[in-house]
């Protein structure tokens, strides 16, 4: 087969993975080289389901040892196989980099032979790259589940980010949909991968004198909505891998039906607007020092569709509010719905040189129209709820609809 | 007096430059020939001169920092019909108070300034991924663009730093401008005649149409998106984009 039917194979087979970003290198390049990072990230065009293409995310190949239910490079699935050699991937990587289609590459690869051996595969392009052809873009590589950490710690001097998809929120789905993978084979080079990084910390004064160690760090990836875990259960493993992993991220990916199988629920569409709510939960989780047990209760362990999580909150905390937009503390200023971390820090800045008004408020960059619920200005309340939350919730719900295409859009164009 | 410049950067620098000298409270306009109109009788005209460009940008740069002298360059990249007058009124607060940009919110004339230098600024960041290069025959890399502002010269860095071992140009056609890099130096040069037959490599074809395949394939059909993907990358872009110019032919 030729190149180019290859690459329609392998990039379907790789298209379901989320991460697609370009962000947190800053490599330079060196003399005689080509390529460098960027640290925000450069998105290079958009495909038709509105996702950001920002890197060649393509599988060295779509054999597969192993036999995951949802995956169609499973081993009892009937589709043509096919491989890249490490040339035909260096040589790819190079000209769509040279003509600015892509920021660098990102692989990844069904299992030959055995995780070690593919991940000695993946070495090996990872060195043409880096060594020979002095490539100096973005590399991101899969971590192959039950990989040798020697490995792993070679892979990581070249490249800059890592990851090793947790692929499902618990030990039971994934004996049940992944049987060949545990849950311990993943943890543990993740594991390995956050000790390297404490390790490195603590001799950071040495850093000059250090190979790079995957500079743009470690993410991971979840389906949701192939199993039957709620979402309190997701967040709250998040939460941890976060805490205990440093991980950079965790992209979650609506379970898309492509395969069927005894063990796999029936379902027409992917579960698109819950996989936006755990991203926007995910950013509570890392941006506005909120806790999984705040946002998800036992008691209401699932997430309100209708609503976003944060208003969710605040609704359900309804005695805390409202707040008053010139005494309160930054921390709650950032828990009011309709209020981002920049124009939190904005108003906490602007209300030491002069109280702020009601006018001042609208300049100010918040979604006035969501934030006038939940706060004082001045002692004067301008939102419609005080004595009834109930009442914000349904007129903040018809907004919602109509917001829906943007918020979703706000999330997935994330670099 | 009035002041007339070739509508240039270093050009107007020059006559900033100029204007000091003279006292700035003469200045009453500062008019740019390739704009056309003469309507004045007392102009003085100001040849653009790198020595005195280089000492206002230094001197603006020195006392207000790196942020007030992108904002003016991009500002002046915008290419306002209006924008002389404005912006040496902010060159003229700048130099009066240093830490003029915090005042964007409240002077509309600097806030407006801020905001052009914002909208270039914007351009060139998603060009800076949707410019495409082609491999010509001799084996230099060239792309076409027609932004909006004039972003070419200022994205030159950026390629310059990523590719330095390649031979590229980038071609603003609706500006006939082009910057041009020769592996050492950046060089912005006037496009007189437009090249119509452009020869590319052999191996341009293959991966040009190995990359539009790899963009069809890597969409996932049960989450297409059209109004998404128009909202990130507008319809006006389409056309210098080789994914999506191939594509229409395809569909042919
Ligand atoms: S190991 Fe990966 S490629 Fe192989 S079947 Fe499982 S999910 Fe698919």
């Amino acid at each position: 087969m030729d190149l180019k039917g290859k690459i329609s194979i392998l990039a379907d087979a790789a298209k379901y993975d989320v991460s697609c970003s370009s962000s947190g290198s800053s490599r330079m390049n060196r003399p005689g080289g080509i390529g460098n990072g960027a640290r925000s990230g450069i998105c290079h065009s958009w495909s038709a389901d509105g996702r950001c293409i920002s890197l060649l995310k393509i599988l060295m190949t779509n054999s597969c040892i192993y036999d995951c239910e949802y995956c169609v490079n499973r081993r009892s699935n009937d589709t043509k196989r096919v491989f890249l050699s490490p040339e035909e991937i260096v040589s790819l990587t190079i000209q769509f980099y040279r003509r600015n289609y892509i920021e660098g590459l990102f692989l990844s690869s069904g299992i030959i032979s055995s995780p070690d051996y593919t991940t000695e595969l993946l070495l090996k392009i990872a060195k043409l790259l880096r060594l020979r052809e002095n490539f100096n873009g973005y590399i991101h590589m899969k971590g192959i589940p039950g990989t040798n950490t020697k490995l792993l710690q070679e892979l990581g001097h070249y490249v800059d980010r890592l990851s090793i998809n947790m692929e499902l929120p618990s030990e039971h789905a994934l004996q049940l949909l992944a049987p060949q993978k545990t849950r311990s084979a993943i943890i543990q080079p993740m594991k390995f991968i956050h000790e390297q990084f404490v390790e490195r910390h603590s001799e950071k004064h040495l850093a000059k004198y250090m190979q790079p160690f995957i500079p743009a760090g470690q993410t991971t990836q979840m389906i949701v909505g192939a199993s039957g875990e709620n979402d309190r259960h997701i967040l709250k493993l998040s939460e941890a891998l976060y805490k205990k992993m440093s991980l950079k991220r965790v992209y979650y990916s609506a379970y898309v039906p492509i395969m069927t199988g005894k063990n796999l629920p029936a379902v027409k569409q992917p579960p698109l607007l819950r996989e936006n709510r755990l991203y926007q939960a995910d950013w509570l989780l890392r941006y506005y020092h909120f806790s999984a047990d705040e946002i998800l209760t036992d008691q209401q362990p699932n997430f309100d569709l209708a609503v976003d999580p944060k208003t969710n909150w605040a609704l359900r905390n309804w005695q805390l509010f409202p707040i008053e937009i010139n005494t309160a503390a930054y921390e709650m200023i950032l828990r009011i719905p309709g209020i981002g971390i920049r124009s939190a820090a904005r108003i906490v800045a602007m209300r030491r040189l002069t109280p702020l008004s009601y006018d001042n408020l609208k300049h100010i960059g918040i979604v006035f129209k969501r934030a006038r619920h939940f706060i004082t200005c001045g002692g004067r309340y301008y939102g419609l709820g005080l004595d009834d939350p109930v009442l914000i919730k349904n007129i903040l719900v018809s907004q919602n609809c109509r917001k829906l295409f943007q918020q979703i859009s706000l999330f997935e164009g994330q670099v | 007096m009035y002041y007339q410049y070739d509508g240039s950067f270093s050009g107007f620098l020059s006559v900033i430059y100029e204007a000091y000298h003279d006292g700035t409270s003469h200045v009453e306009g500062i008019e740019n020939i390739c704009a056309g109109t003469n309507i004045f009788e007392k102009e003085k005209k100001v040849d653009a001169n790198l020595t005195k460009a280089d000492k206002v940008l230094n001197g603006l740069y020195r006392k207000c920092g790196a942020r007030v002298a992108q904002t003016l360059y991009f500002a002046f990249m915008a290419e306002r019909p209006e924008r002389e007058m404005l912006l040496f009124y902010f060159i003229c607060a700048a130099f009066r108070n240093s830490h003029m940009l915090s005042y964007s919110k409240t002077d509309p004339w600097i806030g407006q300034v801020e905001n052009w230098a914002l909208q270039t600024s914007n351009e060139r960041y998603r060009m800076l991924g949707l410019l495409r290069f082609r491999e010509l025959a001799e084996g230099m890399l060239y792309a076409a663009i027609r932004p909006k502002y004039n972003i070419a010269p200022l994205m030159a860095g950026h390629f310059a730093q990523r590719l330095s071992g390649e031979e590229w140009a980038i071609h603003d056609l609706g500006r006939h401008l082009a910057v041009y890099y020769d592996k050492k130096r950046i060089i912005t040069t006037d496009v007189t005649e437009q090249e119509t037959n452009i020869k590319y490599s052999k191996s341009e074809k293959l991966f040009s149409s190995i990359w539009c395949q790899y963009y069809r394939h890597i969409s996932i059909q049960e989450r297409e998106n059209p109004n998404l993907r128009r909202s990130f990358m507008p319809e006006k872009y389409w056309p210098y984009l080789t994914e999506m110019t191939q594509l229409s032919e395809h569909h042919a």
